[in-house]
């Protein structure tokens, strides 16, 4: 439909950054728009999410929207072609896909903000960010050249920045904020060097023209080094072990925020960025694609594990999404690139609704902890319904949409020829009883048994909430079948990229695939998901309340392995540990080598200017005829430059004619 | 009858031989309409917009033949790349382009002046009416393709301008800027027209590509480099280009602010473009004996240092402009200097963002005078909470001066140096020093931001309410700003089409 409107899809980035604008425009003119900027809002983030559903129907019924594209500034290079920064879009099926699901779900949750945060008072604030940012992150996922994407990937920490620390009169709010931004920092920092380095070796930023050269390119340790500096980026974009401890934090942001940003959409960018550089990862010395896989499947395991034992709600879907970006780094790193993105969308699905739900509940009791929470089923029928319906399918039963990707995951690791694979499959398999365990633990606790004091009073959200989290419930149960059965989504994604067939040959020529082994590791998955749900209905739902994680707490091992789970394995503290007895102390030296040193050189400069001003200033003393005299000089002057030559001919001749010497 | 239709076809067939001069013609007419029509009392108000509208038309016109140089106009053949007066004047690329920068910023101050003029003030008339004769004289130097017109146009301008700054007369800072600007202007000129009378000595004629054609063999190069001086010498005065540059900050303090936005923004750039045309066209071909790049390199970096330091210690801003304002014509002086095709185009890209830039800054100025705040930097405290709009205009015009993206200022000024760059041999080091310059400058457009964001010093200051049409025109020329940043391949696509046609004049004889 839009092949020959294709100058509209600027309008998916632009629609929000309109509505972004105005809303700041108004409110410098002294207007408060309130509630009326979630109106704004919705409209923007409407427009483009249509765009984005139009351009996936075109593109999966194999319509070629072709890439467009601006020339944004080009100026002369000595000696070559000019340089040329080019902004576009480009529609292959990827981003047509991502885009779609990013869309929608932007879309849902503005909506559902109009509920839950009616009656903030920084409401124009808070559309205003939601608008930059949904523009950003639909920005990145349609650029075409990484140039683009990493203008809208720091658009969108800055966002994330600004959103966390919305309510900015909770000091919480203002450390989670700026924890955020320095952890993601220090990634944004290796996609930076990663862009130098690809533009010094490819000369270019277009995703197709880097697909192109990047065979002809011998040397693998170099690729290598390009696809482990943007992994950094995405490491830090998705909250991946080390770089993890921002995400739990950001949970201070209000709900929609963590459902939107810090589940569905922006920490999947970096999941994405690795996506659209397969083609120099697949290239690379299998270095970069084995660490990959091991640092997702590391966090799978790492993060499901602290996921056991917390209250805060939101903490508990927090960590959950991290061990499900964990899952999805894993299958890229194995080769599965689409299993990677096909869990990337069943998750952002599921986990957009886990959060919404949880906001929910979290509106009706006023309270992040589950343990006031309980009997919520009674109160809110639609709510927990919808949220059991995510909840078996993030933990993998069987037909849902979950089974669908993690199962494909399971298999690719199992069939890849990854270092040491089999602890990999292992981690996860772990997670899936996990997954299973602390999903069904946080149901249970928050909608089974009897209501605490605090959930008496419970009612259900209002609608702008309610039918969000209904709607989403749909594709949380059947996007998996819909997408196997409907789109063939494998073939989809890799008949686009052109590379994933050679890859899985690849990796696949010292891999172990055979068939039996396949179909064990699926029933293997299924049987580990029943396993952590029949251990949470014991624990949780067969006898609520009368048997908890926390007893472990003074169960001797069991204890420590509670403490440290409750600690978040003390990673925090080591860095804050790191960064007092070292960073500091290094930073206080600098600082005074700086003041010393530096400071002083500048100011030495600068007070050498103004001592030249105070000088020069003395000129211009009103006077005209000092004016005219100038003038005169002015004329001396440049007789003098402009026959510089000739003078300097003439007195050596003079030298030479007078004292014997010279030229 | 057939007399009259016999006339009127002659009158259709001239103007349609003359179509590309055809904004001039509109606007001198209209010039000379506003006179008579000043006498009616109660058309007092109707003036400005009458002459506005008038602008509007000429601009239009400029656009249209920018735009679609291969349409026919109306009755009338169109006539692009076509001299006049036997190769007097020359309408193309290079003198659309400054024709756009010249009315734009004639609209911009126009429309500002709606409200600087106010309804009692006597000589309206006279004021739009030399507004639109200067706007003229700015026209006719951008096509002009001989030193006599060359002359005359500049001429035209300064007269009008002078005339301009005294408008006030009552003021007696205003009347005695004027005299300045006068005295100084006069030396200028007689500079300069002495200086043409030695290149046609030597050449023997006054048209560009002639010039350029005898002045390798001319039997009395010593002449022509007297010439060459000499008129460096009178552009150097229009450039306000250090240590011909005395009169600017006196006369942009007080000058009706107005008149120091179209100073500043449009008639500074006259020289540019006469500078330019003269050097590159007329003495080309000498380049090697008469040394004018070396000179423009050298005034380059006296210009822009002077201006940055001094500008340093200014406290009123008005005058902080005026020296901001030399310092960029010291920048526009490298592309002069280096003279590539590449980097006429950079300068000429950043004669456009600077108009808009400087234009909006000095109108913003004069808009807050309006509205009751002072010309001192310490009188700007708070206005991030007394006027949010305009201190974000204000910010975003001082960041693109200091060439701070997302700011038309940062990649016209990045052209420059990188062209200087790219061209290499001693420009390297205009772009060297022009940098250093660039970091100097910061402070004092920054100190100005950051009053403007500073608590104000008075608790419960009033909202300051900036009359319409300056505000109008200084949001115009902000999102001008922002538009050389977003859009800037295009305009600066534009400025290399324009550099490109300025390079074909030479094979004009």
């Amino acid at each position: 439909m839009l092949e020959h409107l294709l100058y509209l899809t600027w309008l998916i980035p632009f629609a929000p950054f309109l509505v972004f604008g105005f809303i700041y425009l108004m409110a410098a003119l002294g207007w408060n728009l309130g509630q009326a900027a979630g109106h704004l809002s919705l409209i923007g983030v409407g427009i483009s999410a249509l765009l984005s559903v139009v351009i996936f129907a075109d593109v999966s019924s194999g319509v070629a929207l072709g890439p467009i594209e601006v020339v944004w500034v080009s100026f002369p290079s000595s000696g070559g072609p000019p340089l040329q920064y080019t902004m576009g879009l480009q529609f292959d099926h990827l981003s047509a896909l991502v885009g779609m699901v990013v869309g929608i779900l932007s879309f849902l949750i503005t909506l559902y903000s109009l509920g839950y945060m009616r009656g903030d008072v920084g409401l124009h604030r808070y559309y205003a960010h939601i608008s930059l940012f949904i523009g950003a992150m639909l920005g990145l996922v349609y650029s075409n050249n990484y140039l683009m994407m990493f203008i809208m990937w720091e658009l969108m920490g800055l966002c994330s920045y600004l959103l966390i620390g919305h309510y900015n009169h909770k000091p919480e709010a203002a450390a989670a904020a700026k924890k955020a931004f320095l952890v993601t920092r220090i990634g944004d920092v290796s996609f930076l060097i990663g862009l130098v380095v690809i533009w010094n070796t490819f000369g270019t930023f277009q995703f197709s023209a880097i697909e192109q050269a990047v065979g002809g390119i011998k040397d693998t340790m170099l690729l290598a080094h390009i696809a482990l500096l943007l992994f950094g980026g995405a490491v830090g974009k998705s909250a991946q072990f080390p770089l993890h401890v921002w995400l739990p934090d950001a949970m201070e942001g209000p709900t929609p925020v963590s459902a939107l940003i810090h589940a569905a959409t922006m920490v999947k960018a970096g999941v994405f960025l690795v996506a659209r550089s397969y083609p120099l990862f697949v290239h690379a010395d299998p270095i970069a694609l084995t660490t990959v896989a091991w640092v997702g499947g590391f966090t799978a395991i790492f993060a499901a594990s602290m996921a056991l034992v917390f209250f805060d709600i939101k903490r508990v879907l927090a960590y959950s999404t991290l061990s499900q970006l964990g899952y999805m780094f894993l299958a890229l790193g194995v080769g599965g690139y689409s299993a990677g993105i096909f869990h990337l969308m069943n998750h952002a699905f599921f986990k957009a609704l886990l959060f919404m739900g949880a906001g929910a509940c979290i509106h009706a009791v006023h309270s992040n902890d589950m343990r006031q929470m309980g009997g919520l089923f009674k109160k809110m029928r639609w709510t927990g319904l919808a949220m059991l319906i995510a909840t078996l399918s993030i933990s993998g039963l069987p037909l849902l949409s979950g089974w669908w990707s993690k199962d494909e995951i399971l298999t690719d690791v199992l069939l890849s020829g990854v270092w040491h694979a089999d602890i990999l499959y292992f981690f996860g398999l772990f997670t899936a009883v996990l997954t299973a365990f602390y999903m069904f633990r946080l149901w249970f606790l928050t909608f089974w048994g009897t209501p605490s004091h605090h959930a008496e009073h419970a009612v259900e959200a209002p609608p702008t909430m309610v039918v969000p989290v209904v709607l989403l419930a749909i594709p949380a149960a059947l996007s998996g079948l819909l997408a196997v059965y409907v789109l063939d989504l494998p073939d989809f994604l890799e008949a686009s990229e052109g590379m994933a067939g050679e890859l899985f040959f690849q990796l696949g020529a010292f891999g172990l695939g055979s068939v039996s082994l396949e179909l064990a590791g699926q029933a293997l998955g299924s049987v580990m998901a029943l396993l952590g749900l029949y251990i949470a209905w014991v624990m949780y739902g067969r006898r609520y309340g009368k048997r908890n994680v926390e007893y472990l707490k003074d169960l001797g091992w069991a204890g420590v392995l509670y403490r440290t789970l409750w600690n978040r394995y003390y990673i925090d503290q080591l860095y804050v540990g790191f960064c007092t007895m070292v960073i500091v102390p290094f930073v206080r030296l600098q600082a005074r080598f700086d003041q010393g040193g530096i400071d002083g050189l500048v100011n030495g400069i600068a007070s050498a200017a103004f001592a030249l001003g105070a000088s020069l200033r003395r000129l211009q003393t009103g006077i005209v005829s000092h004016y005219a005299a100038m003038i005169v000089l002015g004329i001396v002057l440049i007789a003098v430059v402009g026959n510089a030559q000739t003078l300097a001919g003439f007195l050596d001749e003079l030298a030479r004619q007078n004292f014997g010497y010279g030229g | 009858m057939s007399d009259l239709a016999d006339l009127l076809s002659q009158l259709n067939a001239s103007l349609s031989d003359h179509i590309g001069l055809l904004p001039m013609l509109l606007l001198t007419i209209l010039a000379l309409l506003l006179l008579p029509l000043s006498q009616v009392r109660s058309f007092q108000r109707g003036l400005g917009v009458f002459a506005l509208l008038g602008l509007g038309v000429a601009t239009a016109l400029v656009y249209e033949m920018f735009a679609f140089p291969h349409l026919g106009f109306g009755t009338f053949e169109r006539r692009l790349d076509e001299s006049y007066f036997g190769g007097a004047m020359v309408v193309n690329a290079w003198s659309l382009f400054f024709s756009a920068i010249f009315l734009v910023v004639a609209l911009l101050v126009c429309l500002a002046s709606l409200s600087e003029v106010k309804r009692h003030e006597p000589h309206q008339g006279e004021y739009y009416a030399l507004l639109l004769l200067a706007t003229v004289g700015m026209l006719v130097v951008a096509s002009a393709n001989d030193l006599f017109l060359l002359f005359i146009g500049i001429e035209i301008a300064s007269v009008s301008t002078f005339a301009l700054t005294a408008w006030r007369k009552k003021d007696a800072l205003s009347s005695e800027a004027a005299i300045k600007f006068f005295l100084i202007g006069g030396l200028s000129a007689a500079l300069l027209l002495y200086g043409i009378s030695w290149v046609y000595g030597a050449t023997g004629s006054v048209q560009l590509g002639q010039i350029a054609a005898a002045a390798p063999h001319t039997t009395h190069p010593e002449a022509l480099t007297l010439g060459a001086l000499l008129m460096i010498a009178g552009f150097g005065f229009k450039f306000a280009a250090v240590p011909f540059h005395g009169w600017a900050p006196d006369v942009y303090t007080g000058a009706p602010t107005t008149i120091s936005a179209f100073l500043a923004a449009g008639s500074k750039k006259m020289a540019v473009v006469a500078a330019l045309k003269v050097f590159v066209i007329g003495f080309g071909t000498v380049a090697a004996t008469v040394h004018w790049q070396l000179i423009f390199g050298v005034l380059a970096i006296l210009t822009m240092t002077v201006g940055n330091v001094v500008a340093l210690w200014q406290t009123d801003i008005k005058r902080m402009l005026a020296y901001s304002s030399i310092g960029q014509a010291g920048y526009i002086l490298i592309a002069v200097a280096v003279a590539t095709p590449d980097a006429i185009a950079a300068g000429l890209y950043h004669s456009l963002t600077h108009a808009l830039m400087k234009g909006g800054a000095f109108l913003l100025v004069g808009g807050l005078a309006a509205a009751g705040v002072g010309y001192k930097i310490a009188d700007w405290e708070g206005l991030g909470r007394r006027s949010p709009g305009m201190a974000l205009a204000a910010t975003l015009l001082l960041l693109g001066l200091a060439g701070i993206p997302p700011t038309g200022g940062f990649f016209s000024k990045f052209f420059i140096f990188a062209t200087a760059v790219a061209a290499g041999d001693w420009f390297l080091w205009l772009a060297v020093i022009g940098l250093l310059n660039s970091a100097l400058s910061l402070y004092y457009y920054a100190k100005v931001i950051r009053a403007i964001y500073k608590r104000p010093a008075k608790a419960g200051a009033k909202h300051v309410h900036v009359p319409l049409p300056y505000a109008a025109a200084v949001i115009l020329a902000t999102i001008g700003v922002l538009a050389t940043f977003f859009f800037a391949n295009l305009g600066f696509g534009l400025a290399s089409e324009a550099a490109e046609s300025l390079l074909t004049l030479t094979s004009l004889r």
